[in-house]
């Protein structure tokens, strides 16, 4: 086989990539060739050296995340092929996919309603906090002292225990969203592979 | 060798390979020991994850009249390396573990 033969059974192999996607794996096979010959090889020894047109196809492929990789897989073998499994398979395929999407939300109203609870309690504590305040007022504009010690006592104590409350709700809140963005990538992997791993929680945590 | 275990030591091997000086693609696959079977099919993907994970950076640069891709390390990759390297004392302790009790 030439390299020519070998780049151009590549590229059909990979037709189902982008075709920026296509060029770069062809590039870089090209160069691997042509560096072969460099170093004393022959056109067909360095093709050969590289292995079968197929095999490196499937190891580009491979590198895909799961959902992608499935239908490029079938594509390559047949377009037709690949809608016929659409059409049919779409009785299976759309349920499961309602029910990863209900599956994905439901856990991420549930870390978020967590991080709610928590601010809840803090602002009912704040209003009752308040609402003891006001009572302090009142007590003074009845002239009952002690009856206003109590109250503001009680109100200190409360806006304090709120403010307390507060910052850990804040402290869950920044952790949730950590937890968050780790489920959200997790969700999305067998279709979209990120950046670099880790990238998106330090950016998340950083905002 | 076991394939997830292979994949961290080909990681870690391909990071060396372009720790010191950029390298290509044909020289790494030369450099890395011999023991681990690296092609080029598995050199490709694996490059690209390392260069998505901002392990290493690429450049194409002349060569011959034709274009050649470099690749060279960051820090990030660096780093990499390091946390490579410090699993050693805890492979250690397995290897010694499986070894003691098959005697």
């Amino acid at each position: 086989m030439t390299r020519d033969e070998f780049l151009d059974r590549l590229g059909e192999l990979l037709a189902c990539l982008p075709a920026d996607q296509v060029e770069e794996t062809r590039q870089f096979y090209a160069e691997a060739i042509a560096d072969r010959m460099e170093d004393g090889m022959s056109e067909q020894e360095a093709v050969a050296a590289i292995g079968a047109p197929g095999a490196v196809a499937e190891a580009v492929l491979d590198d895909l995340p799961a959902v992608p990789r499935a239908i490029a897989k079938t594509r390559r073998r047949s377009t037709v092929l690949l809608w016929v499994l659409t059409v049919v398979g779409s009785l299976v395929w759309v349920p499961l996919l309602l029910a990863f999407v209900a599956v994905a939300l439901s856990v991420y109203a549930c870390i978020w309603v967590l991080a709610l609870c928590v601010w809840i309690v803090a602002a009912a504590l704040g209003a009752v906090g308040v609402a003891s305040l006001t009572l302090t007022a009142a007590g003074i504009s009845i002239g009952h002292i002690p009856y206003a010690i109590a109250m503001l006592g009680c109100g200190l104590g409360l806006i304090g225990a709120a403010l307390l409350v507060g910052a850990g709700a804040w402290a869950v809140s920044k952790q949730i969203a950590r937890l968050s963005a780790l489920w959200a990538r997790k969700a999305v992997s067998p279709f979209w592979k990120g950046r670099g791993e880790g990238n998106d929680v330090a950016a998340h945590l950083a905002a | 060798m076991e394939a997830q275990m292979k994949r961290g030591f080909l990681e870690a091997c391909v990071l060396a390979a372009v720790s010191g000086e950029e390298s290509y693609g044909y020289q790494i696959v030369k450099d890395v020991p011999a023991s681990m079977g690296l092609t080029e099919s598995t050199l490709y993907p694996l490059l690209k994850r390392l260069e998505r994970a901002g392990c290493i950076t690429a450049r194409s640069a002349e060569h011959n009249g034709r274009l050649r891709k470099y690749y060279r390390i960051t820090d990030a990759g660096r780093e990499r390396i390091e946390e490579f390297l410090a699993e050693w004392p805890s492979v250690q302790e397995i290897y010694r573990y499986v070894e003691e009790a098959r005697s």
